[in-house]
């Protein structure tokens, strides 16, 4: 049963830092890189809680943590692509941009501080009806009924971005801009035109990577709630090579070492509760300090 | 670096776009953008007090700024401020508590030493991983500044804390605190400014006027272009990231010996950031970053008193911050005189400026 | 017979600020030919093609294929209407297979957008074998040497249909054996029915292959001749007629004009350089070296070739004091530097130009007079105590710029406001100034034009006159034999022999340079 236990919790703990890790991953395979995953998960988070405000359904909140993700994913085109600025300034100014905001609407538009009121939340694997599935039903529920069902979402996307680099012609056209954009412009590619959207789509898949922590963890925003696993994700996209593949391995051990500090603090109670706070990122620095081998980063990543 | 005035120059349309921003807020909050900014300026420099409390924020925003110009010019981004600042902080905190015997003349400079050593250690690892693994010193320095944060919430929550519930240390010993100087209202300001734009002018100088600043330069412009000068480019990566650190570290030591005369927890609140804002308005010279932080603290200083009295969200603030740093940013590869056309006074003044000698 | 020319261009001109690149240049050319269009560096050759191939819109003037007119705005249509251009600047995806390479733009697509992998693979397979191709499709590009760079690029344009090929100065940077590789590749073409277009300034290797022959002069084109109508000799002589006589050609013959060669034989003299039995390990794509010994001889210019990715990196990057040997010793004047980190080396008077000398010399940014200081400030003349000596700079900033025709307004702007060129002269005024003892030149000639290589060679010549010597290392033979008094080549980090210049053999230069032995 503990397996069990942490199976789940690694699932629900892998699940937001794949989306975000998926949206930096376009960006970066494009060429620009992008450490405003973030402020893409935070805008996203606040979106979601507004949307689901606003309309009482949490379907729509999801919709509306994409589009918070994506509007700062536009930005980072904008200043990065139009304005041509240090893409890593950019990303810091909107993490920056991402809290103020998120806290100024927080306030402005809820009339609180800290903490958002409770709005519904999206429904469990259990709530949405998984028993009913055929073979696998009865123990999914059991195994797993209790995460959202923005989990098993983000494991499918996870393996359609795979299929998409592999076999389709698009990802190849994405891969192109990132090695090259001279040659890929001569080759008849519309290489802002694919950033631009690269740069949306990822904005859109870290949005609802914020969206599962306020409307599929909880159900509600809290002010900085993503507490640096936009940065969690960029590591992750280091130690994966940037490829589909390798992030999906990178962020379930994330995930891993998450939901292990996790169920050892209830266990480990004499310990003190800060350290299982900071395992995540020790454990992050760690592996980036022993990974071994050259990691490949796209050929012309950062160069416009 | 083209000449003298650039920076300042840089600064100008940041500056403008804080005012549009400014105005955009105003109007959507339904209030007079005239009476926003007077509010701002009011919060910031309104009576003494206030003045008092904006330069004593300056302080901390140009260290931190200097910290993050300084490794900039070696090429490096030092995101870490937050992290450095606050073990550095707790460091002169507990240093003052435990050598509480020492006389003034020695307790004082030691403490705040303390401070801004312990804030290049924690540079350290950073520096290391990328010199030895190549791994971007904003991904480990981010990581750093959350084990920071919670390795110093436990630390003032247990071993180095002041044995009651509330998450702080004892009060520093009055030997190792830095008096009041000049008495400005009640609250009175210490040397600290004072010491933090001498460190500024000095680093300035080092910066431009020594062949020393001169290879740091080099590394920060062209790697390969130094190595091939025979300039030892990590070596001055590194010095100047750990330098980095210790300016960080120095700004939080001096927060406790000059402002809150002991550590606690969540003792930040975000100057680590702020320092990337300051040192990028001024395009990381160091002389200039004295009027970027007295800009940034104003800005600080006037979040309460716009909470009070126009309801405006702090937050408010740092959304303004960061469009002041995007602005910044863009200018990087975007002429002024696209914008303004030839004919137009600040297109002028920019190329004028560039034919000035220093 | 009257043919209906494949390509007719009437009367092009571009021109480029105050200067014409091309002046009512016309060009026909016939199907199933292979045509040479020459002429030195600057004629307008390769901006004539361009025009062709869509990439530049030229200012006055008509475009026909096969009597029609056609006028492209983009190298799609051109490539639609059956034209394929091979530019001298390679684009490549380094971490994309070759395959991906070759039909990136126009994948052919199932529904869905996936790619059809195995059926794209089979034509390749089968266009290769059909033109004598041997590209492993699924190989990494970036990992390639050079020529096999060069495939990718031609199956790129005959992939896409075209019958028309035009390569930029195609054989300027392969060894020669690969040139014969490539010239037979460009006659079974021809055979297969396409047209070829092939600029050049090698006249051997027009000789050898092109049906006709047109001449470009400043932008203006002389004339056209069939090939067995007319002699390199002729051909030569229309090239430089009414300029100075410039050896810049691929014509042994021409050499005995050059006046910048010595008059005899410099005297046998003591070696200023020694490296030996030096080994240093492999890098990604260059090979290190391998027990390689050389001498230099004080006040002699010795010219290393070879190509790329046969070790004159490493060999510059050792000299320079940035990577360190695993095994021999280097001895300057007899006494060791083994080791020695570059900050030394420079105060010992050994000074190096960097290949890409803008990218690896050059402070962006930074003002004119900061990029002169570069590897000068620590030296007591530009600082004491560590303070410098601004205005001792500046002014020796400022000599030194007016010496080499630099035209800037003020010390303080960013080098990024000089041209391209002037960086570039900047960078090797640096290099050579304050009487360096013995100077490590790499890709000297490189991105200059004609006559700023000919004025940095006579530079070279005078300071070498005055006593300073230089090691030259470069990828273009031709600039070797003209500035080297004795010449190596390195293959896989070995040097295959050396040679005096003046009795240089072209045939066993090409032989070293593929690692046939004598």
């Amino acid at each position: 049963m503990a397996t069990l236990q942490l199976f789940t919790l690694t699932l629900g703990k892998t699940a937001p830092i794949l989306l975000a890790c998926m949206g930096g991953l376009l960006s970066e395979r494009t060429g620009v890189i992008n450490f405003a995953l973030e402020g893409m998960m935070l805008m996203g988070a606040f979106f979601a809680v507004w949307l689901t405000f606003l309309s009482g359904s949490p379907w729509i909140g999801l919709l509306g943590g994409a589009a918070g993700g994506i509007l700062i994913g536009l930005m980072h085109s904008l200043i990065c692509l139009r304005f041509r600025a240090n893409q890593i300034v950019s990303s810091i100014a909107l993490n920056l941009l991402a809290a103020g905001v998120s806290g100024m609407l927080l306030n402005e538009v809820f009339q609180v501080y800290g903490t958002s009121p409770s709005v519904e939340k999206l429904p469990t694997l259990n709530q949405f009806g998984i028993e009913r599935l055929p073979v696998l039903g009865d123990t999914l529920s059991v195994c797993a009924g209790e995460l959202s069902v923005l989990v098993p979402v983000a494991i499918v996307l996870s393996l359609a971005l795979i299929a998409f680099f592999k076999w389709s012609v698009w990802g190849l056209h994405l891969r192109a801009c990132g090695e090259n954009p001279l040659a890929a412009k001569a080759a008849g590619l519309s290489v802002n035109r694919i950033r631009w959207l690269a740069i949306s789509a990822g904005g859109a898949l870290a949005g609802i990577g914020g969206a599962y922590l306020s409307i599929g963890e909880l159900s509600g925003f809290v002010e900085q709630m993503t507490q640096g696993r936009g940065y969690l994700a960029i590591a992750a996209l280091i130690l994966g090579c940037w490829r589909p593949s390798g992030i999906l391995l990178a962020t379930l051990f994330f995930g891993l070492s998450g939901a292990v500090s996790e169920w050892l603090a209830v266990r480990w109670t004499d310990l003190p509760y800060q350290l299982f706070l900071v395992f995540p990122y020790l454990v992050c620095l760690a592996v980036l300090l022993f990974q071994v081998g050259k990691k490949q980063p796209p050929s012309a990543l950062g160069r416009l | 670096m083209e000449s003298k005035l650039s920076p300042l120059l840089a600064m100008v349309p940041a500056l403008m776009v804080g005012i549009l921003f400014c105005m955009i807020l105003a109007f959507l909050l339904d209030i007079e953008s005239r009476e926003l900014l007077v509010a701002i300026w009011t919060g910031a420099w309104g009576g003494a007090n206030e003045a008092a409390t904006t330069l004593s924020k300056a302080t901390p925003l140009l260290l931190t700024g200097l910290a993050v110009s300084v490794a900039y010019q070696a090429g490096l981004l030092n995101i870490g401020g937050e992290g450095q600042l606050t073990l550095g902080a707790l460091a002169a905190a507990t240093f003052a508590l435990f050598a509480a015997g020492l006389p003034w003349p020695l307790l004082m400079p030691l403490t705040v030493l303390a401070g801004a050593l312990v804030g290049a250690l924690w540079a350290l690892p950073a520096i290391w991983l990328r010199s030895s693994r190549g791994i971007h010193e904003v991904v480990s320095t981010l990581l750093l500044n959350y084990v920071a944060i919670y390795l110093a919430d436990y630390l003032v929550r247990g071993p180095l804390g002041d044995g009651t519930a509330m998450a702080r240390t004892a009060e520093i010993p009055s030997a190792s605190v830095w008096p009041t100087w000049w008495n400005l209202g009640t609250l009175g300001v210490t040397a600290a400014p004072l010491f933090a734009v001498l460190l500024s002018c000095g680093f300035h100088l080092w910066r431009y006027q020594t062949c020393w600043g001169y290879e740091a330069t080099a590394c920060g412009s062209n790697p390969l272009a130094a190595r091939s000068a025979g300039i030892p480019v990590g070596r001055w990566q590194t010095r100047n990231f750990l330098v980095s650190g210790a300016l960080a570290g120095l700004a939080g030591a001096l927060e406790v010996v000059a402002v809150h005369h002991r550590f606690y927890a969540a003792f930040s609140p975000g100057y680590g950031f702020d320092g990337i804002t300051v040192a990028f308005l001024v395009n990381s010279v160091p002389g200039w970053a004295w009027l970027s932080s007295l800009l940034l603290a104003s800005l600080r200083s006037a979040d309460k008193w716009l909470q009070i009295s126009l309801g405006i969200s702090p937050n408010t603030i740092i959304v303004l911050q960061a469009v002041l740093l995007i602005s910044v940013a863009c200018q990087a590869g975007f002429r002024l005189s696209h914008v303004f056309g030839r004919s137009n006074l600040l297109a002028r003044l920019y190329r004028y400026s560039n034919q000035i000698e220093r | 017979m009257n043919v209906v020319p494949l390509l007719d261009m009437q009367n092009i001109s571009k021109r480029y600020g105050d200067s014409w690149a091309n002046r009512d240049t016309s060009l026909q050319v016939l199907p199933g030919e292979i045509h040479a269009l020459v002429g030195e560096n600057g004629a307008g050759k390769s901006t004539l093609m361009k025009i062709l191939f869509g990439l530049v819109k030229p200012d006055k003037g008509s475009v026909y294929v096969n009597g029609k007119p056609a006028f492209f705005r983009h190298p799609r249509e051109a490539l639609k209407a059956g034209i394929g251009m091979v530019q001298q600047q390679l684009l490549i995806f380094p971490q994309l297979t070759c395959l991906e390479n070759i039909v990136l733009g126009c994948e052919s697509k199932r529904w869905g957008g996936l790619f059809k992998r195995q059926e794209t693979e089979r034509q390749l397979l089968d266009l290769g074998r059909l033109f004598g191709f041997d590209l492993q499709l699924d190989a990494m590009a970036g990992a390639l040497p050079f020529a096999q760079r060069q495939q990718i690029e031609l199956l790129r344009v005959l992939y896409r249909g075209a019958t028309i090929l035009i390569l930029d100065e195609p054989t300027s940077l392969l060894a020669p054996p690969e040139v014969e590789k490539l010239l037979s590749l460009l006659k079974t073409l021809q055979a297969q029915g396409s047209t070829v277009i092939f600029i050049s300034h090698r006249l051997q290797e027009v000789f050898s292959i092109a049906d006709r022959i047109t001449i470009l002069r400043k932008g203006k084109s002389i004339g056209t001749r069939k090939i067995d109508h007319t002699s390199s000799e002729e051909v030569a002589a229309l090239i430089m007629a009414g300029n100075h006589p410039l050896p810049a050609l691929d014509d042994g013959g021409l050499k005995k004009a050059d006046p910048i060669q010595p008059a005899e034989e410099p005297p046998q003299r003591a070696p200023i350089l020694s490296l030996q039995q030096v080994s240093v390990p492999r890098e990604e794509v260059e090979a290190g070296l391998a027990d390689f010994s050389l001498q230099a001889r004080e006040g002699e210019v010795l010219g290393i070739g070879g190509v790329v990715g046969n070790g004159q990196r490493v060999l510059a990057h050792v000299l320079a004091g940035l990577k360190k040997v695993d095994k021999g010793k280097i001895l300057f004047r007899s006494r060791e530097i083994t080791g020695f980190p570059g900050s030394r080396l420079l105060r010992m008077g050994l000074r190096w130009l960097p290949a890409n000398s803008l990218e690896e010399g050059a402070l962006p940014e930074l003002s004119l007079w900061e990029n002169m200081l570069l590897g000068f400030q620590r030296t007591p003349f530009c600082q004491s105590s560590g303070w410098l000596h601004k205005t001792r700079i500046r002014n020796w900033t400022e000599q030194q710029l007016n010496a080499s025709e630099v035209a800037y307004s003020n010390l303080q702007q960013s080098i990024n406001s000089l041209s391209g060129g002037n960086q570039q002269k900047l960078v090797l005024s640096r290099t050579l100034s304050d009487r360096p003892q013995l100077v490590i030149l790499e890709q000297p000639g490189r991105g200059l034009d004609i006559h700023a290589q000919r004025k940095m060679h006579l530079r070279i010549k005078s300071l070498n006159r005055e006593g300073v010597t230089f090691l030259v290392l470069s990828y273009d033979l031709e600039e070797l034999l003209v500035l080297s008094d004795r010449i190596g080549i390195l293959y896989r980090g070995r040097l295959m022999g050396l040679m005096n210049s003046a009795e240089a053999d072209r045939q066993m230069l090409g032989k070293w340079m593929l690692g046939l032995p004598a």
